[in-house]
């Protein structure tokens, strides 16, 4: 994850921090750092989550009812806060999933026009 | 949750990412206070990510208002002689205010209690002989002026004084008086036993 932010363009598409923040934890309960790797990992390191924005969209989240949060033992054997996602965020993550879908195959669609 | 709480939850989470992100680069073949150092810089502006993640947690911008209240009020608190100095400005200030305001209200503002106060003119008589304007009528020149009258409904008079208002058993006071005709209150005589006069309607009436 060190990586230059001169030549950082990895930003994440407005609106889509949520939904990959909860599918990430679709996977099971996580700490911050974890969802950035699993994250980071899941895309193949072409998305890189900025932390500034993470924490902020998890206490939403949280606010919101779509996560909760505990204080558990990390995999390192260290006191970290985990979240985990609620029913109603799995409602939510189905929801802006199938957005995205539709969003994304019609923007492909627009891309694979051809004449 | 207490700010407190919430304030050592962010910083607990906030020294568990870096640990961690120091951790992972070291691992990336980083040396560790190199690997500190990105992890650090990773996370940015610290203080400003922490109060955006505080405002989502705690409803954003009421929450600021309310902490800007909170500190305003400590602030006094610890400034006493500001403070003290402040409120009093303010009295003082506010009790002006309200005394000039009702003198302009019942003055300036507030139409007489004529059904078109905006016609009503005050009379003055002229010696222009004497170069000497804004002259009182006698009583035998207001009577022929009211019959003689073609240009004004009606006209009344009135003539400012003093007077010494006694109770039996009190001290005498000294009160402003205005000697009227009987036609200057347009309500008379029903509302002359509870209209106390007021600064203001003290013009004659036509």
């Amino acid at each position: 994850m060190a990586r230059d932010p001169k030549t950082d363009n990895r930003e994440l598409l407005q609106g889509t921090l949520d939904m990959l923040v909860l599918k990430s934890l679709q996977l099971g309960p996580m700490h911050g750092w974890g969802i950035t790797a699993r994250i980071e990992l899941g895309s193949n390191h072409v998305l890189g989550l900025n932390q500034g924005s993470l924490y902020p969209a998890l206490y939403r989240l949280e606010k919101q009812g779509f996560i909760v949060s505990s204080w558990d033992v990390s995999e390192n054997n260290r006191r970290a806060r985990f979240y985990a996602l609620t029913p109603a965020g799995r409602r939510r993550l189905a929801t802006e999933r199938a957005q995205w879908e539709r969003l994304s195959g019609a923007v492909n669609l627009v891309l694979g026009m051809e004449g | 949750m207490r700010r407190d709480g919430m304030d050592q939850r962010l910083d607990e989470e906030v020294r568990f990412h870096i640990d961690m992100q120091t951790e992972h680069n070291i691992r990336m073949g980083m040396t560790p206070d190199e690997a500190r150092r990105q992890a650090n810089l990773e996370f940015g502006g610290r203080e400003k990510w922490k109060s955006e993640a505080r405002g989502e947690f705690r409803g954003g911008l009421f929450d600021g208002a309310r902490r800007d209240f909170a500190f305003a009020l400590r602030s006094l608190r610890q400034q006493r002689g500001f403070a003290l100095t402040a409120v009093v400005t303010l009295a003082l200030g506010i009790g002006a205010s309200t005394a000039i305001f009702s003198v302009v209200n019942a003055v300036l503002l507030r139409p007489l209690p004529y059904a078109n106060a905006d016609r009503l003119a005050l009379i003055w008589g002229d010696m222009r002989a004497r170069n000497v304007t804004d002259f009182p009528f006698s009583p035998p020149s207001f009577k022929d002026l009211r019959e003689q009258n073609t240009t004004f409904e009606d006209i009344a008079a009135l003539t400012p004084g003093n007077a010494t208002f006694a109770v039996p058993g009190e001290e005498p006071e000294q009160i402003s008086s205005l000697g009227v005709t009987q036609n200057l209150l347009p309500c008379w005589p029903r509302c002359a036993s509870t209209t106390r006069p007021r600064p203001g309607s003290t013009s004659s009436s036509a």
